[in-house]
């Protein structure tokens, strides 16, 4: 896809995202962009001969092994690297895919796994997250508002969507 | 310029109709430490222990309340909820909380995502309205949860906590990865499962973790009992 059309979807995810009271899945992403994207390259020490007032010396220069080269490289140094726009919107589409289809398997594995139990005294019945004191924080939804027929048809709605998207990103 | 327009329209309206049901980034996190705690749960069952619940009254629950953040184990801001751990007669009682303060060799207190604790020293903190001390815990699970990928200050902090809990066994836990954090984690021989999320191998390697903090616990008491 070209540049000008990654940019498009970009801007339109964010806005959409914004519009819909997401703005903490922008945070997060945006969190991730700006500490960009960890790569390692390999150096070589090289020796350079250099002309000074006192003749000839010898200098030591690194210059990058250029991945798929036959040389080995001496060192390997870590560094970052901007996002390119691919990867921004990649990104996004990501961290949306994880927020719609993740997090509601989290919350049903947990219930599973609480609930199957040979102890009839210890079957949980429910879960719930609440706010202690001197804390505003609202917890995940319930888990049966998460089983609404509704809401399941939104969630694989939108996953199919993130996945066309993703395709035509990558194309 | 040509973009999607109509796949990004039809995404709109599906956000807009609730498509992502979580309205922070603390209650993707409080899934995430709901999940581990679950994890805890099934594995001490797998050891042949048995589990109950009870709530900050000592009172059995079949329906938990976990907290939002994290907070004092004698809070009785509401009927939060504790995992009660039995392996056998003669070995202590365990604890299993979700996001509790522990007080840690300095004496600085820690949030703990999900602890597991000696059941004495937690009913001691309830008496008195205090933070259990980091001796008397068994497991520490760091659960972190990104929808991106992991930051780097995510494992300088657990590195710090590691340091201050001493002898507890501390896990480091996301459901995503990063090179770096992988890298430190192992710099710093710190125990780490990235990529936990259901199904994923992972999750066989973190109860396994959780397993021998079980098992170390009930040897010290009682060579006998099979785990």
């Amino acid at each position: 896809m070209e540049e000008q059309q990654l940019i498009a979807i970009e801007e339109e995810l964010r806005a959409i995202l914004v519009s819909v009271g997401l703005q903490w899945i922008l945070e997060s992403v945006d969190d991730a962009i700006a500490s960009g994207l960890s790569i390692e390259k390999g150096i070589a020490i090289r020796q350079r001969r250099r002309w000074t007032r006192s003749g000839y010396e010898n200098e030591e220069v690194a210059e990058i092994v250029e991945p798929g080269s036959r040389e080995r490289p001496q060192r390997i140094v870590a560094t970052d690297e901007p996002f390119n726009r691919q990867q921004r919107v990649s990104f996004l589409l990501s961290a949306l895919r994880r927020a719609i289809g993740e997090l509601p398997v989290l919350q049903e594995e947990t219930f599973k796994s609480l609930h199957e139990t040979d102890e009839p005294d210890a079957t949980v019945r429910s879960i719930r997250f609440l706010p202690d004191e001197n804390s505003a924080l609202s917890g995940p939804p319930a888990l049966s508002d998460l089983q609404e027929p509704r809401a399941i048809e939104l969630r694989a709605g939108a996953l199919r969507l993130l996945e066309v998207l993703a395709q035509e990103v990558n194309r | 310029v040509t973009v999607p327009g109509d796949l990004l329209n039809e995404l709109r309206t599906l956000l807009r109709a609730g498509a992502v049901s979580y309205t922070s980034a603390s209650a993707a996190s409080d899934a995430y430490e709901g999940f581990l705690f679950s994890l805890v749960i099934a594995t001490a069952r797998d050891c042949n222990a048995a589990v109950h619940y009870e709530n900050v009254r000592g009172v059995r629950v079949n329906d938990l309340i976990f907290r939002t953040s994290p907070g004092r184990l004698y809070s009785t801001a509401q009927d939060y909820t504790h995992a009660i751990i039995q392996f056998g007669p003669r070995t202590p009682l365990l604890e299993a909380h979700v996001g509790v303060m522990v007080q840690g060799n300095s004496g600085v207190r820690h949030e703990c995502d999900v602890v597991v604790l000696d059941s004495d020293e937690a009913r001691t903190c309830r008496q008195v309205g205090a933070s259990p001390r980091s001796r008397k815990c068994i497991l520490a699970i760091e659960c972190k949860y990104y929808l991106t990928s992991l930051p780097l200050g995510a494992a300088r902090g657990f590195a710090g906590l590691k340091d201050d809990l001493g002898q507890t066994r501390v896990i480091f836990s996301a459901n995503t990865t990063s090179d770096r954090v992988k890298k430190y984690l192992a710099h710093h021989r710190l125990t780490q499962e990235l990529q936990a999320v259901p199904g994923s191998a992972e999750i066989v390697h973190l109860r396994s973790h959780i397993r021998e903090a079980f098992k170390a616990h009930v040897s010290r008491h009682d060579p006998s009992f099979t785990i």
